[in-house]
């Protein structure tokens, strides 16, 4: 038995105590000092003083067979002073011989004891381990012949073992670990080539020269980790106990400088659980007897988010949480366990807030992409009960069966857009917002005047709602809201017209221009809107710009975007548009850029844009007619009137025009119906052109033609958005020189254009049709410009999905053999009908006679605008009369 | 590295490079320039030994020798010899580097560890020569020792150890191979016990009086000691 093993058995008239060396040597110490001791614990403890004395001064080597450690070489000093305890100690039953050799005993087993590493390799056997002087013997030839075929190029990496005791002090051991460079998994721990030197019996199989590599690399490696200078400064670089802030120094610090000079760190299993932050939203207590949770959304709705580690799937407790973030180390205890967390972590725990708020926007974020911002960093959300219910709502609300078309819409709805109004409600219901992105024609409009009527008929809205659309669109908007809710009251906040007064609790609609709520928002800002729509909303796409900025001042309990272009391939106007109607949904738009923008844009990693789908999805409705069910239930043909304003110059010649033409026509001769026929013709072509644009009327061949007529920036509004839909559009005019004007004006916008009229020759003619039908393929422009006369019968430009007729033909029949260019067979879309009318003007009025008083006008138009001239002078005058805003009744007199 | 250690002949150096850049360079030069008689031969000596004249340096174990000008007409061969360490300033001196894994490793990397030289020192060993350390030849006409090429090669041999501690050890007898092949076992855990032997003699002198292990002093006493016989229970096998 090796004599570190030996113990001490102590005698007393009640027990027997037997002490392994290590307990015994503090008895046996201290046993100098009592008094009373037994005479053979005195010379026990006299001995061992003895022993440490030598041990203290070196005086230790190694046994014969080299497998333990003895006190020794004894000078004679050292020989008389075990003599003379002996002597002296001697008692009752132990003569001086037996004492001296139990003294002996003794002194070799405190050396052996003392002596050894505090952890080392297990003793090898004999047979393997030679005498220290045989291997002295050895040592020549060895060196000359093995050692240099034994691998010397070594990595080194660190092995952290963790023991209960040391656990317990918040401390782990850190061993040194040597690799063979060309053989990782030849691996064994430092010390044994420090305790085996080497030679050809050598059990690790490294030569002797890898002890200096070792050390060299560890040098390199303390200087990515300074900590490791204290294995340096050993004699052998074993190991070293770490203490809790050098520990918590390696997790937060080491390892990666480690990593970085490749060396590696290995683990206990278990010791280093992933502990991984979990964040739960709720609804704060308040709502959550809201059943319905209507307003979710609204100014006062708060959510609270709370978040803890989890170990693996399982949540940790309060008390867990708190033994965690009152842990001064990174040891805690787990469950049972010892885990090792990351500094970081725990100081994250510290920091957290018992229950923090989160805006509605972020609250959202979190519900769709299962994640929430921490400090910077993004925790995954578990799902909690209300998080869950919302996240499920808005999901749905897409694809929950839809709604009957409100009480108070004077016409029906598709199905598609019974959908739309579903989804816009279900999000505006849990006051959210949405863009509807529909493509042009669908009937945006009218959706979102069925949503109106809708939240008004269920009492959800809390007062008007505000279109803000541009201007050419104005008289569109009035129209229609009159056309399918009629009785709601709608008015405009435009020009001069500037009244918000009596708007009421249940209001209508109230129209205004981006470029009036940019200059008036404040006066906006003052009125409780139910809802806020931006109708062609990449006017706001420049979050920049004053015009969104000043948007964003005007609150309601909802927004919803409309718009025909698609916004979902731009991230910037994407996030503009949806961060307005939902604000906070996606982040500071720097923060956008950082989260979303820039990773999805460099394509690295895929689920990026995954969760960006996931999170913008619900918030967008976008149908093309080509979808599978739109076209169907589309008509083949659908006809909208666009119905502009007059600008100040054009109502200025269009009052003067009347003003002189009807006194000319009352001052005419009665007696001369032919002379009469003739003024009155010339007036209404004359207002037609004025209607059309003033350098039309007034026969400008050049000079400026924007500003001047709302026709112009109609019409750049629908082929910006017809060619964005890569379709294609045929434009009648029945004016050559208008085409003419046309033509000047796309081509400053660098619109390629086609265009025939009575005197292009038929060759040429044929060349052109068939260039529109190629397509982009065959270089064909996508706009065709037509006169109505050339254009109107035999052309086959089925290549068209959008007409639009500038000005009107009195005769229906001749505009629709004008639109069936488009519209005939071959014509695989639905294709759309767009009617460019002046409000107020005798464009408006014909429009309405034909619409209103079909029989009556085609008794009264059978023959085409010579049947006007019959008119009396007074039917004439009513005609005529343009009609400003403010005078103009909610029904036109032909109503 | 072996025994003898041939480096290169250096080219023309600039001016200013004269001086040694590490502490042990310094002293080297130090030690060397006592010796010398006539100050002024220091200079001469310094911009001889930047001028390119002098060709490759031969290192032995306690000597080193170049040739100044060679190939040409008067070229001279100053010689240096610098006093071995015995055997057992030798074992001294490899059981101060093996107290220390890191000695080695700064070693390897050119660095002579001031710790190393010190404890060293106080082992009675000492590495670095002294004034008296150094004897110098050359078969130029001077009539004192060390002349101007003995000097310049010292100058350079200074530089030499700046950038490799090894040829200083070679001077003082002992080759790279040597001093990492030696056998460091039986100095090994010795001195560690050593220290916690004497600790432990040291808390013995007050020990408590008392004998129950319910005396929270005798428990403490009790305590130390045993962590100091085994520093780290519990992870021997």
């Amino acid at each position: 038995m090796p004599a570190r093993e030996s113990a001490v058995r102590f005698t007393g008239p009640r027990r027997e105590l037997e002490l392994p060396m290590r307990g015994a040597i503090p008895v046996l110490t201290r046993a100098m000092r009592a008094d009373d001791a037994h005479a053979s614990v005195t010379l026990l403890a006299a001995a061992s003083m003895l022993a440490l004395k030598l041990v203290a001064a070196g005086r230790v080597r190694r046994s014969e067979d080299d497998t333990e450690w003895r006190v020794g070489p004894l000078d004679r000093a050292d020989e008389d002073r075990i003599r003379a305890l002996a002597t002296a100690r001697a008692y009752d039953d132990l003569d001086a011989d037996a004492a001296e050799r139990l003294i002996r005993q003794l002194l070799d087993a405190v050396a052996d004891t003392m002596t050894r590493q505090p952890t080392r390799i297990a003793p090898r056997p004999r047979s393997v381990r030679p005498a220290l002087s045989d291997r002295l013997a050895d040592r020549v030839e060895d060196r000359a012949a093995a050692a240099d075929d034994l691998p010397d190029r070594v990595s080194v990496s660190l092995r952290v073992e963790a023991p209960a005791e040391l656990l317990e002090g918040g401390q782990v051991s850190l061993v040194l670990q040597v690799h063979e460079l060309d053989d990782t998994a030849h691996v064994v721990d430092a010390e044994r080539l420090w305790l085996d030197p080497g030679g050809l019996d050598t059990a690790h199989g490294f030569s002797p020269r890898a002890r200096v590599r070792v050390s060299v690399a560890l040098r390199e490696a303390a200087a990515a980790w300074p900590t490791l200078g204290r294995l340096l400064r050993r004699q052998v670089p074993d190991r070293i106990i770490l203490e809790e802030d050098e520990l918590a120094d390696l997790l937060e610090n080491g390892l990666t400088a480690l990593a970085a000079t490749g060396v590696d760190v290995f683990w206990p299993r278990g010791l280093r659980q992933e502990l991984t932050p979990r964040a739960e939203v709720e609804l704060r207590p308040r709502h959550r007897d809201d059943p319905l949770m209507t307003g979710l959304f609204g100014p006062d709705a708060l959510f609270s988010f709370d978040w803890r580690l989890a170990l693996g799937d399982d949540p940790l407790t309060d008390d867990e949480m708190r033994s965690l973030t009152e842990a001064t180390g990174p040891v805690i205890r787990l469950r049972d366990n010892w885990v090792v967390i990351d500094p970081a972590v725990a100081r994250r725990a510290r920091r957290r807030r018992q229950r923090r708020e989160l805006k509605p926007g972020e609250a959202v974020r979190a519900a769709l992409t299962g994640q929430v911002d921490v400090d910077g960093t993004p925790v995954d959300v578990h799902p909690g009960a209300s998080i869950g219910r919302l996240r499920d709502r808005i999901v749905d609300a897409a694809v929950v069966s839809p709604m009957p078309a409100p009480p108070g819409l004077a016409a029906e709805l598709r199905d598609y857009q019974r959908h739309g109004l579903t989804w816009l409600a279900e999000l505006t219901g849990l006051g959210l917002g949405a863009c509807l992105a529909d493509d042009m024609g669908l009937g945006k409009t009218i959706t979102l005047i069925s949503l109106h009527l809708h939240r008004q008929d269920r009492d959800l809205a809390a007062g008007p709602t505000l279109v803000v659309c541009p201007a050419s669109l104005l008289g569109n908007w009035e129209t229609e809201i009159r056309r399918f809710a009629p009785g709601v009251p709608v008015r405009r906040f435009h020009g001069t017209q500037r009244d918000l007064a009596d708007l009421g609790p249940k209001g209508g609609f109230v129209l205004t221009t981006y470029g009036t709520m940019r200059r008036d928002h404040a006066a906006l800002a003052d009125v409780d809107w139910d809802l806020v729509v931006a109708d062609e909303a990449q006017h706001i796409k420049n979050p920049t710009s004053s015009t969104a900025r000043n948007l964003r001042t005007i609150g309601s309990r909802c927004r919803v975007a409309l718009t025909g272009t698609p916004v979902e391939n731009n991230l910037t106007e994407l996030w503009a548009i949806l961060d307005w109607a939902t604000p906070g949904l996606l982040g500071s738009r720097i923060a956008f850029r950082k989260t979303w923008a820039a990773p999805i844009e460099s394509g690295v990693d895929p689920s990026v844009a995954r969760r960006f789908a996931q999170l913008v999805e619900p918030f967008l409705l976008r149908r093309r007619k080509s979808d599978p069910g739109i076209a169907p239930e589309l008509p083949p043909k659908t006809e909208t009137d666009q119905v502009v304003e007059l600008t100040r110059e054009q109502v200025v010649l269009y009052e003067s025009l009347v003003r002189e033409s009807m006194r000319r026509i009352e001052e005419a001769d009665p007696g001369d119906p032919v002379a009469r026929r003739g003024l009155v013709l010339a007036l209404l072509t004359g207002l037609k052109q004025i209607c059309n644009h003033p350098a039309h009327y007034l026969r400008q061949a050049s000079g400026r033609l924007r500003g001047r007529s709302e026709k112009l920036e109609v019409l750049d509004e629908l082929l910006g958005t017809i060619l964005a839909e890569d379709g294609a559009v045929l434009i009648f005019t029945q004016y050559v020189a208008m085409a003419r004007l046309l033509e000047r004006h796309l081509a400053a916008a660098s619109v390629p254009t086609l265009f025939l009229h009575g005197g292009t020759p038929v060759r040429q003619r044929e060349e052109m049709v068939a260039a529109f039908q190629a397509g982009p393929e065959g270089g064909g422009a996508p706009v065709f410009l037509l006169s109505l006369k050339a254009g109107g019968t035999g052309l086959n430009l089925t290549r068209a999905d959008h007409v639009i007729h500038v000005d009107r033909w009195w005769n229906p029949a001749v505009e629709d053999q004008a639109t069936d260019r488009a519209h005939r067979i071959g014509q695989t879309r639905p294709v759309q009908v767009h009617r460019l009318v002046t409000a107020g003007t005798i464009e408006q009025k014909i429009g309405e006679l034909l619409a209103r008083k079909r029989s009556l006008a085609e008794a009264v138009l059978g023959q085409g605008e010579s049947a006007l001239t019959e008119l009396t002078n007074d039917e004439l005058h009513d005609l005529v009369r343009l009609e400003r805003p403010a005078d103009r009744p909610l029904r036109t007199p032909y109503g | 590295m072996t025994d003898p250690m041939v480096l290169e002949r250096w080219p023309r150096q600039r001016a200013g490079t004269a001086r040694s850049s590490s502490w042990w360079g310094r002293a080297f030069v130090r030690s060397f320039e006592e010796t010398v008689v006539d100050a002024a031969d220091l200079a001469k000596a310094r911009s001889m030994a930047r001028s390119g004249r002098l060709g490759a340096v031969m290192v032995l174990a306690g000597m080193a020798s170049a040739v100044v000008d060679p190939g040409r007409d008067g070229a001279v061969m100053p010689q240096v010899k610098v006093t071995r360490l015995d055997d057992p300033s030798w074992a001294g001196f490899e059981a101060e580097l093996a107290r220390e894994a890191g000695h080695v490793a700064a070693l390897e990397s050119a660095e002579l560890p001031a710790e190393l030289v010190e404890h060293a020192d106080e082992a009675g060993v000492e590495v670095l020569p002294g004034p008296a350390d150094f004897e110098t030849a050359c078969d130029c006409k001077a009539w004192v020792q060390p002349c101007p090429h003995a000097l310049a090669l010292l100058y350079q041999l200074a530089w030499r150890i700046d950038a490799d501690p090894y040829v200083l050890l070679l001077l003082r007898g002992r080759t790279r191979e040597q001093l990492l092949d030696a056998e460091p076992l039986d100095t090994l855990d010795v001195d560690d016990s050593a220290g916690r032997a004497a600790c432990i003699l040291a808390l013995a002198e007050d020990a408590p009086a008392g004998h129950g292990l319910a005396d929270s002093r005798v428990a403490a006493y009790d305590e130390s000691v045993a962590s100091l016989v085994d520093p780290a229970p519990g992870s021997s096998p």
